[in-house]
């Protein structure tokens, strides 16, 4: 079935069958209709005849009559047709017949002529003609149509036709019914098979492409014409039956196609959307959406009061517009106070609109600057009333809790700063005298090798306290970004050689090798030189206190995009039990015995530095594989 | 024989740098405030003070501004504040040196002989021989010499073409690329950390504290430069 619906040579056999069964179905369906008229299945043969031929004898005697008065030879006329007649004058009772006399008949009709005829009178003495008067003249015409037909004319085919339409009368049902089911058997296919392309997928035809609108109004053009045409061509019944057959088979076809092509565009879908108006319907959609959302653009990015003042002035136009038809219609009537009324209802609810618009036009300023961090910006509420007053104090005092907040915040960080620095000063004093006392005994002669060696932990412990109130002064600053910063452009590349060389000495006792993966150019990043030389510095100490003697250091200087990034890569010495986030807390090392010098401060240091200078850094632990990553914004010009 | 005033709150801290000046063949005054100080030096001939920043009643910053009103004596701030902005304000108001607490004996002594040399024996006259010369650190091309306070610096030919390429450029930062055409009259290619590394050594040779130079400053990330004193 698939496969019949895909033939094209089942379907042009379809179309052709369809349009066969559909002309026997018309013929059929005629010929029951014409049947069941004169009541055919009703009464018999010889009654039907009789009806009929008295009809057609009944037209024939009107014929006559006609005849009569366009002078034909109605005897020589009606010699080889299956009828006679009788004339009879109703004045003279003058009887004219045709030649053969009395016959059968199976049917007759009747008729009358009329006409004014002047009567002639001789007159008998002077023997001149004069007009006697006009009378009214009346022919009385009856018509025969002999039962034995011996010519062949419309009367004898008729009597034929009976004779076959009787003995036809249920056959011709049968087939208009048959005839029937099967055009609509066929139809059904060739809609079903229409769209079906040779290899079982649905396809668009050639005339499927044709908007389906501009299809229909062709097709009934076409139909229009060809039936113009052919009614220029009926004027028999035989160019009639011709014409309407050929005008009828081109129509059928350009139908039949018509209809296969509205299915198929039923079934993909494309019935509205290929339409010429749909398709301009579309385009003037897009149009007007495109100009909407340009108008609506334009209207969002509007300040508010402008907004409010074009939807004012819109209205103000319309209601003009009204006003003026109104004043137009009044004219008739006398001026109306209603003008007056119509003008005010609409001054006063604008004024009012337009300044709810001025006050919420505030109230959103003000709320995008307090979104914005603007915490010194109030909202002035002098001209506001009711809710928008309140509503616009809310925020005024969201702000100022935000505002008191931030203060308290930003004061507490100074007041830690602040604490820590007086603190270490008033370490520093006792730890000065400690340390110079410890120096000073150093240098007295000792004989006890005990006091030797406490005299030694008294040095290294007092030398380590020194440098951890120092780094934590500097902890406490850089966190608290209470540290000035003076951002300029920095090269890094120069800075890393610098640095190398100031840590030659200490990388050569520890028998370390710096390998340097650096690109060819110049890394200009912004960045305070002093800061970013203790970032330097504090990794650089980090790497010669943990690294693991006799191996190398990798330090990259990559370039991405719009940033640059430092990498410090270097093998711990000790198993490193930390994770790198708790490393980068305050006081945490690398070693748990914390036995060797340091403060445990110095990544915490370097992290908020390079945060301070708008960088930022990162650590990460691969088993024994250290790696620090700093990242700072590259100068693009 | 030279007279030094002691001028801290902190007795034993006082003590303390008797002990060390004392070692030197210093005399050695004390005072615990500033006032004291002030009324000290009006009495006695005094060759340079010690004096701390933080102390009650007079502090060091109001005593050296009034001391500065009348005498040009050396004075060296003893101070635990160690914030640049203090440093800066003290060397404003008419500090000759500043050290931080706690401190490095030995550096201590080093600046006190600095600043002695400076103000008495050379009373800040350029010497006829030198032709180059910055602070305390003068160089005499004829001879190859640097002498920093008076003595004589044994530095490496490379070295001291450096200080002196330094030191005609005093003010100006050079960068380690600029540095390395000039003295060695080569591309850096490669080379980049070895200008470093003399410039540390040569740190080492002419600064008390190379770890904060007085003349010979790094400026980190773009190069080097001496100071114009």
């Amino acid at each position: 079935m698939k496969k019949l619906l895909g033939n094209t040579g089942a379907k042009i056999i379809a179309v052709i069958l369809s349009f066969i069964l559909s002309l026997v179905f018309v013929l059929s369906a005629a010929s029951t209709f014409v049947m069941g008229y004169y009541k055919f299945y009703f009464s018999n043969v010889d009654t039907v005849k009789e009806e009929i031929l008295t009809d057609m004898a009944q037209s024939e005697a009107a014929h006559i009559s006609a005849r009569l008065d366009e002078g034909i030879n109605l005897k020589r006329y009606y010699s080889d047709k299956n009828i006679y007649y009788i004339i009879t004058d109703r004045f003279t009772k003058e009887v004219v017949s045709s030649n053969y006399g009395e016959q059968p008949y199976i049917a007759t009709a009747e008729d009358s002529h009329y006409s004014l005829k002047e009567v002639e009178r001789v007159d008998e003495k002077t023997g001149e003609t004069y007009s006697e008067g006009i009378y009214e003249h009346t022919l009385d015409i009856t018509v025969f149509v002999a039962k034995d037909m011996h010519y062949n004319d419309l009367f004898s085919v008729t009597s034929k036709m009976i004779e076959i339409g009787f003995k036809m009368e249920y056959w011709v049902i049968f087939i208009m019914l048959a005839s029937f089911l099967g055009l609509i058997a066929v139809i059904c296919f060739l809609f079903c098979a229409a769209g079906h392309s040779e290899n079982g997928k649905m396809k668009l035809g050639y005339i499927d492409i044709i908007p389906f609108d501009v299809y229909t109004f062709i097709v009934i053009a076409i139909i229009g014409v060809s039936v113009y045409i052919a009614h220029d061509f009926m004027f028999g019944f035989v160019s009639t039956a011709i014409s309407l057959l050929i005008a009828g088979s081109i129509d059928y076809f350009i139908l039949i196609i018509y209809l296969l092509s509205f299915a198929t565009r039923i079934k993909m879908g494309t019935l509205i959307k290929n339409t010429l108006i749909y398709r301009l319907l579309s385009i003037l959609i897009k149009v007007l959406k495109r100009i909407f959302s340009w108008f609506s653009y334009i209207f969002k990015n509007l300040p508010l009061i402008y907004k409010t003042l074009i939807i004012i002035a819109g209205l103000g136009i319309f209601d003009f517009i009204l006003l003026v038809i109104y004043m137009d219609s009044w004219r008739y009537y006398g001026r109306s106070p209603l003008v007056f009324i119509a003008f005010v209802a609409f001054v006063i609810p604008a004024l009012a609109i337009l300044y709810l618009a001025i006050i919420l036009q505030k109230i959103k300023i003000g709320g995008e600057r307090i979104a914005k961090g603007d915490l010194q910006h109030k909202i002035d509420t002098k001209y506001m009333f009711g809710d928008f007053k309140s509503f616009a104090e809310s925020l005024n005092n969201i702000n100022k809790g935000l505002a008191t907040a931030v203060n308290e915040k930003m004061k507490s960080e100074r007041f830690k700063t602040e604490l820590i620095t007086n603190v270490s000063h008033d370490i520093k004093t006792p730890l000065t005298s400690i340390i110079n006392y410890v120096d000073l005994i150093k240098k007295e002669s000792i004989e006890n090798e005990n006091v030797k060696e406490y005299i030694g932990v008294l040095d290294r412990q007092s030398t380590r306290l020194k440098k951890l109130v120092e780094d934590l002064v500097e902890a406490s600053k850089a966190s608290s970004g209470s540290l000035a910063v003076n951002l300029m452009p920095c090269d890094v590349k120069v800075l890393l050689s610098q640095t190398l060389g100031e840590f030659e000495d200490r990388f050569k006792l520890k028998n370390l090798n710096a390998v340097i993966n650096s690109p060819e150019n110049n890394v200009e990043i912004m960045a305070d030189g002093r800061h970013l030389w203790r970032i330097f510095d504090n990794l650089m100490g980090n790497i010669c206190k943990y690294a693991l003697e006799n191996t190398r250091v990798y330090i990259d200087i990559e370039e991405l995009n719009d940033t640059a990034k430092i990498t410090f890569r270097n093998i711990s010495k000790n198993q490193l039990n930390v994770s790198a986030d708790e490393l980068m807390e305050r006081f945490v090392r690398g070693d748990s015995s914390r036995n060797t010098e340091g403060s445990g401060l110095g990544l915490s240091i370097a992290k908020s530095l390079a945060e301070l200078q708008n960088g930022s850094l990162a650590l990460s632990v691969d088993g024994d594989l250290f790696k620090v990553t700093i990242t700072f914004n590259k100068i693009t010009e | 024989m030279y007279n030094i005033l002691i001028c801290d709150d902190e007795k034993d801290i006082v003590s303390a740098l008797k002990i060390y000046l004392a070692a030197e063949g210093y005399n050695t005054l004390c005072a615990y405030n500033g006032n004291e100080a002030l009324a000290l030096l009006e009495k006695n001939e005094i060759h340079l003070i010690l004096m701390d920043i933080m102390m009650p009643e007079c502090d060091g910053i109001t005593a050296l501004s009034v001391l500065r009103e009348s005498s040009n004596i050396p004075v060296i701030l003893l101070t635990a504040k160690s914030e640049d902005t203090d440093k800066i304000l003290g060397l404003n108001v008419g500090a000759d040196d500043y050290i931080t607490k706690p401190f490095n004996p030995v550096e201590l002594i080093a600046r006190v002989r600095s600043q002695l040399r400076r103000y008495i024996e050379f009373g800040g006259k350029p010497t006829a021989k030198t032709n180059l010369s910055i602070g305390n650190i003068e160089l005499d091309d004829n001879e190859k010499q640097v002498y920093v306070d008076g003595d004589a610096v044994s530095l490496t030919p490379t070295e001291f073409e450096i200080l002196k390429l330094l030191m005609q450029n005093a003010g100006t930062v050079l960068s380690p690329k600029e540095i390395y055409r000039r003295v060695w009259n080569d591309e850096i290619y490669g080379a980049e950390n070895t200008v470093a590394v003399h410039i540390r050594h040569l740190r080492e040779k002419i600064e008390i504290n190379p770890a904060e130079p007085r003349y010979l400053k790094v400026v980190w990330a773009h190069g080097y430069k001496m100071e114009k004193v």
